[in-house]
Protein backbone atom coordinates (compact mmCIF):
# COMPACT_ATOMS: atom_id res chain seq x y z
CA UNK A 1 0.00 0.00 0.00
CA UNK A 2 1.33 3.43 -0.91
CA UNK A 3 2.22 5.78 1.90
CA UNK A 4 -0.66 8.23 1.27
CA UNK A 5 -3.25 5.46 1.01
CA UNK A 6 -1.96 3.81 4.18
CA UNK A 7 -2.08 7.15 5.96
CA UNK A 8 -5.64 7.89 4.93
CA UNK A 9 -6.76 4.44 6.02
CA UNK A 10 -4.96 4.89 9.33
CA UNK A 11 -6.78 8.18 9.88
CA UNK A 12 -10.04 6.24 10.00
CA UNK A 13 -8.77 3.58 12.36
CA UNK A 14 -9.22 3.69 16.11
CA UNK A 15 -6.33 1.27 16.57
CA UNK A 16 -3.64 2.66 14.31
CA UNK A 17 -1.01 0.10 13.22
CA UNK A 18 2.64 0.80 13.66
CA UNK A 19 4.14 0.76 10.18
CA UNK A 20 7.54 2.42 10.25
CA UNK A 21 9.28 -0.55 11.84
CA UNK A 22 7.13 -3.14 10.06
CA UNK A 23 6.89 -2.27 6.39
CA UNK A 24 9.24 -1.49 3.51
CA UNK A 25 12.87 -1.36 4.54
CA UNK A 26 11.93 -2.26 8.10
CA UNK A 27 12.77 -5.83 7.15
CA UNK A 28 16.38 -4.74 7.51
CA UNK A 29 15.73 -3.62 11.06
CA UNK A 30 14.07 -6.93 11.92
CA UNK A 31 17.00 -8.78 10.35
CA UNK A 32 19.55 -6.66 12.16
CA UNK A 33 17.95 -7.23 15.55
CA UNK A 34 17.65 -10.94 14.80
CA UNK A 35 21.30 -11.25 13.79
CA UNK A 36 22.60 -9.32 16.76
CA UNK A 37 20.53 -11.48 19.10
CA UNK A 38 21.82 -14.68 17.52
CA UNK A 39 25.36 -13.33 17.70
CA UNK A 40 25.14 -12.41 21.37
CA UNK A 41 23.51 -15.74 22.23
CA UNK A 42 26.06 -17.66 20.22
CA UNK A 43 28.96 -15.79 21.80
CA UNK A 44 27.65 -16.68 25.26
CA UNK A 45 27.15 -20.35 24.43
CA UNK A 46 30.44 -20.56 22.54
CA UNK A 47 32.32 -19.24 25.55
CA UNK A 48 30.51 -21.47 28.05
CA UNK A 49 30.96 -24.64 26.01
CA UNK A 50 34.21 -23.62 24.30
CA UNK A 51 33.15 -23.99 20.68
CA UNK A 52 35.43 -21.73 18.57
CA UNK A 53 33.39 -22.27 15.40
CA UNK A 54 30.30 -20.95 17.18
CA UNK A 55 32.30 -17.96 18.38
CA UNK A 56 33.31 -17.24 14.81
CA UNK A 57 29.72 -17.53 13.56
CA UNK A 58 28.57 -15.22 16.33
CA UNK A 59 31.16 -12.60 15.52
CA UNK A 60 30.15 -12.76 11.87
CA UNK A 61 26.46 -12.45 12.78
CA UNK A 62 27.03 -9.33 14.84
CA UNK A 63 29.25 -7.78 12.19
CA UNK A 64 26.56 -8.49 9.62
CA UNK A 65 23.91 -7.04 11.93
CA UNK A 66 25.87 -3.79 11.98
CA UNK A 67 25.84 -3.65 8.19
CA UNK A 68 22.13 -4.49 8.02
CA UNK A 69 21.40 -1.83 10.67
CA UNK A 70 23.05 0.70 8.39
CA UNK A 71 20.97 -0.50 5.45
CA UNK A 72 17.83 0.37 7.39
CA UNK A 73 18.83 3.95 8.10
CA UNK A 74 17.66 6.73 5.84
CA UNK A 75 21.12 8.30 6.01
CA UNK A 76 23.69 5.61 6.89
CA UNK A 77 26.51 8.06 6.15
CA UNK A 78 25.45 9.95 9.27
CA UNK A 79 25.52 6.84 11.49
CA UNK A 80 28.58 8.13 13.32
CA UNK A 81 26.35 10.79 14.83
CA UNK A 82 24.51 8.06 16.74
CA UNK A 83 27.37 7.73 19.19
CA UNK A 84 26.30 11.05 20.72
CA UNK A 85 23.39 10.09 22.92
CA UNK A 86 24.18 7.00 25.04
CA UNK A 87 22.79 8.85 28.02
CA UNK A 88 19.22 8.51 26.78
CA UNK A 89 19.00 6.54 23.54
CA UNK A 90 19.14 2.75 23.49
CA UNK A 91 19.97 2.89 19.77
CA UNK A 92 23.07 4.84 20.69
CA UNK A 93 23.92 2.35 23.44
CA UNK A 94 23.45 -0.52 21.00
CA UNK A 95 25.82 1.09 18.55
CA UNK A 96 28.42 1.50 21.28
CA UNK A 97 27.98 -2.14 22.34
CA UNK A 98 28.49 -3.39 18.77
CA UNK A 99 31.45 -1.08 18.19
CA UNK A 100 33.13 -2.32 21.35
CA UNK A 101 32.22 -5.97 20.79
CA UNK A 102 33.55 -6.37 17.27
CA UNK A 103 37.24 -5.55 17.85
CA UNK A 104 37.49 -7.12 21.30
CA UNK A 105 35.72 -10.30 20.23
CA UNK A 106 37.87 -10.51 17.10
CA UNK A 107 41.03 -10.16 19.17
CA UNK A 108 39.84 -12.76 21.69
CA UNK A 109 38.96 -15.11 18.86
CA UNK A 110 42.36 -14.63 17.27
CA UNK A 111 43.81 -15.71 20.60
CA UNK A 112 41.48 -18.71 20.74
CA UNK A 113 42.76 -19.82 17.34
CA UNK A 114 46.31 -19.63 18.61
CA UNK A 115 47.58 -16.18 17.73
CA UNK A 116 48.45 -15.31 21.31
CA UNK A 117 46.33 -17.57 23.51
CA UNK A 118 43.40 -16.68 25.70
CA UNK A 119 44.84 -17.15 29.15
CA UNK A 120 47.22 -14.21 29.18
CA UNK A 121 46.28 -10.80 30.51
CA UNK A 122 45.49 -9.48 27.03
CA UNK A 123 43.21 -12.40 26.20
CA UNK A 124 41.38 -12.10 29.51
CA UNK A 125 40.88 -8.36 29.07
CA UNK A 126 39.48 -8.90 25.58
CA UNK A 127 37.23 -11.65 26.93
CA UNK A 128 35.85 -9.48 29.74
CA UNK A 129 35.23 -6.47 27.49
CA UNK A 130 33.59 -8.59 24.81
CA UNK A 131 31.31 -10.20 27.39
CA UNK A 132 30.27 -6.81 28.76
CA UNK A 133 29.58 -5.62 25.20
CA UNK A 134 27.67 -8.85 24.55
CA UNK A 135 25.47 -7.95 27.51
CA UNK A 136 24.80 -4.58 25.92
CA UNK A 137 23.89 -6.25 22.64
CA UNK A 138 21.51 -8.58 24.46
CA UNK A 139 19.85 -5.65 26.19
CA UNK A 140 19.60 -2.83 23.68
CA UNK A 141 17.14 -4.40 21.26
CA UNK A 142 14.45 -5.03 23.80
CA UNK A 143 14.82 -1.57 25.26
CA UNK A 144 14.74 0.13 21.86
CA UNK A 145 11.19 -1.20 21.62
CA UNK A 146 10.26 -1.03 25.29
CA UNK A 147 10.86 2.72 25.54
CA UNK A 148 8.25 3.35 22.84
CA UNK A 149 5.45 4.48 25.11
CA UNK A 150 3.05 4.78 22.23
CA UNK A 151 3.09 1.10 21.20
CA UNK A 152 1.50 -0.83 24.04
CA UNK A 153 2.70 -4.29 22.98
CA UNK A 154 6.32 -3.15 23.11
CA UNK A 155 6.12 -0.86 26.11
CA UNK A 156 6.56 -3.66 28.59
CA UNK A 157 9.27 -4.51 31.09
CA UNK A 158 8.95 -8.07 29.85
CA UNK A 159 10.02 -7.32 26.30
CA UNK A 160 13.76 -6.85 26.99
CA UNK A 161 13.76 -10.08 29.02
CA UNK A 162 11.86 -11.84 26.28
CA UNK A 163 14.30 -10.63 23.61
CA UNK A 164 17.24 -11.81 25.70
CA UNK A 165 15.62 -15.26 25.84
CA UNK A 166 15.10 -15.19 22.07
CA UNK A 167 18.75 -14.23 21.62
CA UNK A 168 19.93 -17.09 23.83
CA UNK A 169 17.68 -19.46 21.88
CA UNK A 170 19.09 -18.13 18.61
CA UNK A 171 22.62 -18.70 19.87
CA UNK A 172 21.72 -22.25 20.80
CA UNK A 173 20.24 -22.80 17.33
CA UNK A 174 23.47 -21.54 15.80
CA UNK A 175 25.21 -23.96 18.17
CA UNK A 176 23.17 -26.85 16.75
CA UNK A 177 24.35 -25.90 13.25
CA UNK A 178 27.95 -25.64 14.47
CA UNK A 179 27.71 -29.12 16.04
CA UNK A 180 27.12 -30.51 12.57
CA UNK A 181 30.64 -29.48 11.59
CA UNK A 182 32.74 -29.83 14.74
CA UNK A 183 32.86 -32.05 17.78
CA UNK A 184 31.04 -30.32 20.57
CA UNK A 185 30.75 -31.06 24.25
CA UNK A 186 29.23 -34.36 25.25
CA UNK A 187 26.02 -34.84 27.16
CA UNK A 188 23.84 -32.98 24.65
CA UNK A 189 24.65 -29.69 26.35
CA UNK A 190 23.79 -27.58 23.30
CA UNK A 191 20.48 -29.36 22.90
CA UNK A 192 19.67 -28.86 26.58
CA UNK A 193 20.59 -25.19 26.29
CA UNK A 194 18.25 -24.85 23.29
CA UNK A 195 15.37 -26.53 25.11
CA UNK A 196 15.83 -24.34 28.19
CA UNK A 197 15.94 -21.15 26.12
CA UNK A 198 12.93 -22.22 24.08
CA UNK A 199 10.94 -22.97 27.23
CA UNK A 200 11.90 -19.55 28.65
CA UNK A 201 10.85 -17.82 25.42
CA UNK A 202 7.50 -19.59 25.36
CA UNK A 203 6.93 -18.90 29.05
CA UNK A 204 7.60 -15.18 28.60
CA UNK A 205 5.31 -15.01 25.57
CA UNK A 206 2.53 -16.69 27.54
CA UNK A 207 2.92 -14.09 30.28
CA UNK A 208 2.59 -11.37 27.65
CA UNK A 209 -0.55 -13.08 26.40
CA UNK A 210 -1.95 -13.10 29.93
CA UNK A 211 -1.05 -9.42 30.42
CA UNK A 212 -2.80 -8.56 27.18
CA UNK A 213 -6.11 -9.65 28.66
CA UNK A 214 -6.21 -6.44 30.70
CA UNK A 215 -5.16 -3.92 28.03
CA UNK A 216 -7.28 -3.40 24.96
CA UNK A 217 -4.38 -2.21 22.78
CA UNK A 218 -2.11 -5.11 23.74
CA UNK A 219 -5.08 -7.40 23.30
CA UNK A 220 -5.55 -6.00 19.81
CA UNK A 221 -1.90 -6.70 18.97
CA UNK A 222 -2.04 -10.21 20.36
CA UNK A 223 -5.24 -10.86 18.46
CA UNK A 224 -3.40 -9.92 15.26
CA UNK A 225 -0.79 -12.53 16.18
CA UNK A 226 -2.96 -15.42 17.20
CA UNK A 227 -6.21 -14.79 15.38
CA UNK A 228 -5.73 -11.96 12.90
CA UNK A 229 -3.72 -11.10 9.81
CA UNK A 230 -0.47 -12.46 11.27
CA UNK A 231 -1.91 -15.74 12.54
CA UNK A 232 -0.81 -17.72 9.49
CA UNK A 233 2.80 -16.60 9.80
CA UNK A 234 2.71 -17.02 13.56
CA UNK A 235 1.34 -20.56 13.65
CA UNK A 236 3.18 -21.92 10.61
CA UNK A 237 6.55 -20.16 10.69
CA UNK A 238 6.98 -19.30 14.36
CA UNK A 239 5.22 -22.13 16.19
CA UNK A 240 5.30 -24.97 13.67
CA UNK A 241 8.61 -24.57 11.87
CA UNK A 242 10.36 -22.56 14.57
CA UNK A 243 9.43 -24.54 17.66
CA UNK A 244 7.62 -27.84 17.08
CA UNK A 245 9.74 -29.33 14.28
CA UNK A 246 13.13 -28.40 15.79
CA UNK A 247 11.91 -29.50 19.22
CA UNK A 248 11.01 -32.90 17.82
CA UNK A 249 14.44 -33.23 16.21
CA UNK A 250 16.31 -32.03 19.30
CA UNK A 251 14.39 -34.34 21.62
CA UNK A 252 14.97 -37.22 19.22
CA UNK A 253 18.71 -36.51 19.35
CA UNK A 254 18.77 -37.59 23.00
CA UNK A 255 17.62 -41.06 22.04
CA UNK A 256 19.51 -41.52 18.79
CA UNK A 257 21.80 -39.61 16.51
CA UNK A 258 19.93 -37.41 14.06
CA UNK A 259 23.09 -36.81 12.09
CA UNK A 260 24.57 -33.57 10.82
CA UNK A 261 21.60 -32.95 8.55
CA UNK A 262 19.17 -33.23 11.44
CA UNK A 263 21.16 -30.75 13.52
CA UNK A 264 21.40 -28.30 10.64
CA UNK A 265 17.67 -28.54 9.91
CA UNK A 266 16.77 -28.07 13.56
CA UNK A 267 19.09 -25.10 13.90
CA UNK A 268 18.03 -23.35 10.72
CA UNK A 269 14.31 -23.85 11.35
CA UNK A 270 14.71 -22.52 14.87
CA UNK A 271 16.55 -19.48 13.55
CA UNK A 272 13.90 -18.90 10.89
CA UNK A 273 11.23 -19.13 13.58
CA UNK A 274 13.01 -16.45 15.62
CA UNK A 275 13.27 -14.19 12.59
CA UNK A 276 9.55 -14.50 11.90
CA UNK A 277 8.78 -14.01 15.58
CA UNK A 278 10.56 -10.65 15.50
CA UNK A 279 8.76 -9.76 12.30
CA UNK A 280 5.43 -10.63 13.91
CA UNK A 281 6.19 -8.63 17.05
CA UNK A 282 7.11 -5.58 14.98
CA UNK A 283 4.12 -5.86 12.71
CA UNK A 284 1.65 -6.48 15.54
CA UNK A 285 2.65 -3.21 17.21
CA UNK A 286 -0.40 -0.99 17.58
CA UNK A 287 -0.56 2.58 18.85
CA UNK A 288 -2.58 3.43 21.92
CA UNK A 289 -5.80 4.87 20.47
CA UNK A 290 -6.17 8.63 20.50
CA UNK A 291 -9.84 8.87 19.68
CA UNK A 292 -10.86 7.01 22.81
CA UNK A 293 -8.81 9.47 24.80
CA UNK A 294 -10.85 12.46 23.72
CA UNK A 295 -13.86 13.78 25.62
CA UNK A 296 -16.61 14.38 23.11
CA UNK B 1 8.03 30.74 27.76
CA UNK B 2 6.20 27.64 26.62
CA UNK B 3 4.24 27.92 23.41
CA UNK B 4 1.05 25.91 23.37
CA UNK B 5 -2.30 25.59 21.65
CA UNK B 6 -5.87 25.10 22.71
CA UNK B 7 -8.29 23.40 20.32
CA UNK B 8 -11.93 24.00 21.14
CA UNK B 9 -13.86 20.94 19.98
CA UNK B 10 -17.13 22.78 20.46
CA UNK B 11 -16.12 25.45 17.97
CA UNK B 12 -14.45 23.11 15.46
CA UNK B 13 -16.68 22.60 12.41
CA UNK B 14 -14.57 19.88 10.75
CA UNK B 15 -13.81 22.00 7.70
CA UNK B 16 -10.16 20.90 7.30
CA UNK B 17 -9.03 24.51 6.82
CA UNK B 18 -6.24 23.89 9.36
CA UNK B 19 -5.03 20.90 7.36
CA UNK B 20 -5.06 22.80 4.08
CA UNK B 21 -3.46 25.91 5.58
CA UNK B 22 -0.68 23.75 6.98
CA UNK B 23 -0.07 22.01 3.68
CA UNK B 24 0.00 25.34 1.89
CA UNK B 25 2.34 26.92 4.40
CA UNK B 26 4.76 23.99 4.53
CA UNK B 27 4.41 22.56 1.03
CA UNK B 28 4.25 19.01 2.29
CA UNK B 29 4.14 16.20 -0.28
CA UNK B 30 1.34 13.63 -0.54
CA UNK B 31 1.01 11.46 2.52
CA UNK B 32 2.47 14.04 4.87
CA UNK B 33 0.12 15.97 7.14
CA UNK B 34 1.63 18.05 9.91
CA UNK B 35 -1.93 19.01 10.86
CA UNK B 36 -4.71 16.55 10.28
CA UNK B 37 -7.89 15.23 11.80
CA UNK B 38 -9.20 11.93 12.95
CA UNK B 39 -12.76 11.39 11.87
CA UNK B 40 -14.07 8.15 13.26
CA UNK B 41 -17.60 6.83 13.60
CA UNK B 42 -18.27 5.01 16.82
CA UNK B 43 -21.10 2.95 18.25
CA UNK B 44 -23.98 1.07 16.62
CA UNK B 45 -27.22 2.46 15.29
CA UNK B 46 -29.06 4.27 16.80
CA UNK B 47 -26.45 5.03 19.44
CA UNK B 48 -23.74 6.41 17.18
CA UNK B 49 -21.53 9.45 17.08
CA UNK B 50 -18.79 10.89 14.96
CA UNK B 51 -15.57 11.74 16.69
CA UNK B 52 -13.62 14.52 15.04
CA UNK B 53 -10.24 15.23 16.50
CA UNK B 54 -7.88 17.81 14.98
CA UNK B 55 -4.27 16.82 15.57
CA UNK B 56 -0.75 18.17 15.27
CA UNK B 57 2.57 17.70 17.03
CA UNK B 58 1.84 18.19 20.72
CA UNK B 59 5.24 19.77 21.44
CA UNK B 60 5.42 17.85 24.69
CA UNK B 61 7.23 19.23 27.68
CA UNK B 62 8.56 15.69 28.30
CA UNK B 63 8.87 14.49 24.71
CA UNK B 64 9.50 10.80 24.26
CA UNK B 65 10.78 11.47 20.76
CA UNK B 66 13.67 13.54 22.11
CA UNK B 67 14.77 10.81 24.52
CA UNK B 68 14.97 8.10 21.88
CA UNK B 69 16.69 10.15 19.17
CA UNK B 70 20.23 8.74 18.91
CA UNK B 71 21.74 11.84 17.31
CA UNK B 72 19.99 14.72 19.06
CA UNK B 73 18.37 15.73 15.77
CA UNK B 74 15.08 15.98 17.61
CA UNK B 75 15.35 18.47 20.44
CA UNK B 76 13.25 20.86 22.45
CA UNK B 77 14.09 24.55 22.21
CA UNK B 78 14.76 25.92 25.65
CA UNK B 79 13.51 29.39 24.81
CA UNK B 80 9.95 28.43 23.85
CA UNK B 81 9.48 24.67 24.30
CA UNK B 82 8.98 23.96 20.59
CA UNK B 83 10.16 20.47 19.61
CA UNK B 84 12.10 20.70 16.37
CA UNK B 85 14.05 18.37 14.08
CA UNK B 86 17.44 19.20 12.62
CA UNK B 87 17.13 17.50 9.22
CA UNK B 88 20.90 17.56 8.73
CA UNK B 89 21.42 15.49 11.88
CA UNK B 90 18.57 13.01 11.34
CA UNK B 91 19.78 9.53 10.36
CA UNK B 92 16.30 8.28 9.51
CA UNK B 93 16.08 5.56 12.16
CA UNK B 94 12.42 6.42 12.82
CA UNK B 95 12.64 5.66 16.54
CA UNK B 96 10.93 8.98 17.22
CA UNK B 97 7.95 7.85 15.19
CA UNK B 98 7.41 4.78 17.32
CA UNK B 99 7.86 6.83 20.48
CA UNK B 100 5.32 9.51 19.56
CA UNK B 101 1.84 8.68 20.88
CA UNK B 102 0.30 11.41 18.71
CA UNK B 103 1.40 10.11 15.28
CA UNK B 104 2.86 13.52 14.54
CA UNK B 105 5.89 12.42 12.56
CA UNK B 106 6.42 11.43 8.97
CA UNK B 107 9.30 9.72 7.25
CA UNK B 108 9.97 11.06 3.77
CA UNK B 109 11.04 7.95 1.92
CA UNK B 110 10.56 9.79 -1.32
CA UNK B 111 9.11 13.13 -2.32
CA UNK B 112 6.41 12.78 -4.95
CA UNK B 113 4.30 15.38 -6.64
CA UNK B 114 0.53 15.54 -6.43
CA UNK B 115 0.11 14.85 -10.14
CA UNK B 116 1.94 11.63 -11.04
CA UNK B 117 3.37 11.60 -14.54
CA UNK B 118 3.00 15.33 -14.98
CA UNK B 119 6.06 16.49 -13.10
CA UNK B 120 6.09 18.93 -10.24
CA UNK B 121 3.96 22.04 -10.20
CA UNK B 122 5.74 25.41 -9.84
CA UNK B 123 4.53 25.52 -6.24
CA UNK B 124 5.95 22.05 -5.54
CA UNK B 125 9.24 23.04 -7.18
CA UNK B 126 9.39 26.05 -4.92
CA UNK B 127 8.47 24.25 -1.70
CA UNK B 128 9.99 20.77 -1.97
CA UNK B 129 13.62 21.90 -1.51
CA UNK B 130 12.59 22.70 2.05
CA UNK B 131 12.17 18.96 2.67
CA UNK B 132 14.92 16.38 3.11
CA UNK B 133 14.45 12.88 1.75
CA UNK B 134 14.91 9.92 4.10
CA UNK B 135 14.49 12.02 7.23
CA UNK B 136 11.62 12.55 9.64
CA UNK B 137 9.48 15.70 9.60
CA UNK B 138 6.70 17.19 11.65
CA UNK B 139 4.95 20.40 12.71
CA UNK B 140 7.15 23.04 14.28
CA UNK B 141 4.36 25.43 15.28
CA UNK B 142 5.30 27.47 12.16
CA UNK B 143 8.33 28.81 13.98
CA UNK B 144 9.30 30.95 10.98
CA UNK B 145 5.93 32.69 11.19
CA UNK B 146 6.31 33.06 14.95
CA UNK B 147 9.65 34.78 14.39
CA UNK B 148 7.80 37.29 12.21
CA UNK B 149 5.20 37.88 14.89
CA UNK B 150 2.51 35.83 13.14
CA UNK B 151 0.42 32.95 14.46
CA UNK B 152 0.83 29.40 13.13
CA UNK B 153 -0.94 28.94 9.80
CA UNK B 154 -3.53 26.51 11.21
CA UNK B 155 -4.47 29.05 13.87
CA UNK B 156 -4.59 32.05 11.55
CA UNK B 157 -6.76 30.21 9.01
CA UNK B 158 -9.30 28.57 11.32
CA UNK B 159 -12.63 30.18 10.33
CA UNK B 160 -14.29 29.08 13.57
CA UNK B 161 -11.52 30.41 15.81
CA UNK B 162 -11.29 26.96 17.31
CA UNK B 163 -7.52 27.17 17.70
CA UNK B 164 -5.97 29.53 20.21
CA UNK B 165 -2.21 29.90 20.44
CA UNK B 166 -0.09 31.46 23.16
CA UNK B 167 2.20 31.08 26.14
CA UNK B 168 1.16 28.36 28.55
CA UNK B 169 3.58 29.65 31.17
CA UNK B 170 1.68 32.93 31.32
CA UNK B 171 -1.39 32.38 33.51
CA UNK B 172 -3.08 35.41 31.93
CA UNK B 173 -2.65 34.25 28.32
CA UNK B 174 -5.83 33.25 26.49
CA UNK B 175 -4.85 29.56 26.22
CA UNK B 176 -4.10 29.38 29.95
CA UNK B 177 -7.36 31.13 30.78
CA UNK B 178 -9.42 28.82 28.55
CA UNK B 179 -7.76 25.68 29.85
CA UNK B 180 -8.61 26.73 33.39
CA UNK B 181 -12.13 27.95 32.66
CA UNK B 182 -13.29 25.13 30.40
CA UNK B 183 -11.41 22.21 31.90
CA UNK B 184 -8.99 21.82 29.03
CA UNK B 185 -7.39 18.42 28.83
CA UNK B 186 -4.38 16.81 27.19
CA UNK B 187 -4.49 13.67 25.09
CA UNK B 188 -3.08 10.53 26.67
CA UNK B 189 -1.77 12.19 29.84
CA UNK B 190 -0.90 8.73 31.14
CA UNK B 191 2.00 8.71 28.67
CA UNK B 192 3.76 11.24 30.87
CA UNK B 193 4.65 13.49 27.96
CA UNK B 194 2.87 16.63 29.22
CA UNK B 195 1.68 17.88 25.80
CA UNK B 196 1.46 21.59 25.03
CA UNK B 197 -1.71 21.07 23.01
CA UNK B 198 -4.92 21.11 25.02
CA UNK B 199 -8.48 20.33 24.01
CA UNK B 200 -11.68 21.89 25.26
CA UNK B 201 -14.51 19.34 25.43
CA UNK B 202 -17.26 19.47 22.81
CA UNK B 203 -19.85 19.23 25.54
CA UNK B 204 -19.28 21.54 28.47
CA UNK B 205 -21.20 22.51 31.57
CA UNK B 206 -23.51 25.52 31.18
CA UNK B 207 -21.27 27.80 33.22
CA UNK B 208 -18.47 27.27 30.73
CA UNK B 209 -20.58 28.25 27.71
CA UNK B 210 -20.20 31.95 28.16
CA UNK B 211 -18.87 33.86 25.21
CA UNK B 212 -15.16 34.41 24.81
Amino acid sequence: MSQPLALYRDLEAVYRPQRVWAEGRAGALVGAHFLSGVGAGGWLLGLVLNIPLLLSLSLAAIALSGVVHLAFLGHPERAWKMIKRPSSSWISRGLWAIMIFLPTAALYLAGAYGAWGTRGAFGIIMLVISVVAMGGIFLYKGFVYAVSRAVALWHSPLLPVSYIAVGVRGGAAAGLVALAFVDGPGGHLVQTWWIAATCATIFLFLIELAMGQHDSTIGRSLHLLIGGDLAGVFYVAVVGLGVIVPAALVIASYAASIGAAGLIIAGILSLAGDLFYKYCMNTAGTYVPLVQATKH
Amino acid sequence: MRYGMVIDLKRCISCYACQMACKTENGTPPGVLYAWAYRVEQGEYPDTRQVYLPMLCNHCDEPGCVDVCPTGATHKREEDGIVVIDADACVGCRACMTACPYHARYYLDEIRGYYPGQGLTPYEKAMYPEHSKRTVEKCNFCMDRLAEGKEPACVANCPAVARIFGDLDDPDSEPSRLIKRDAGYQLLPEMGTDPSVYYLPAERPAKAKESR
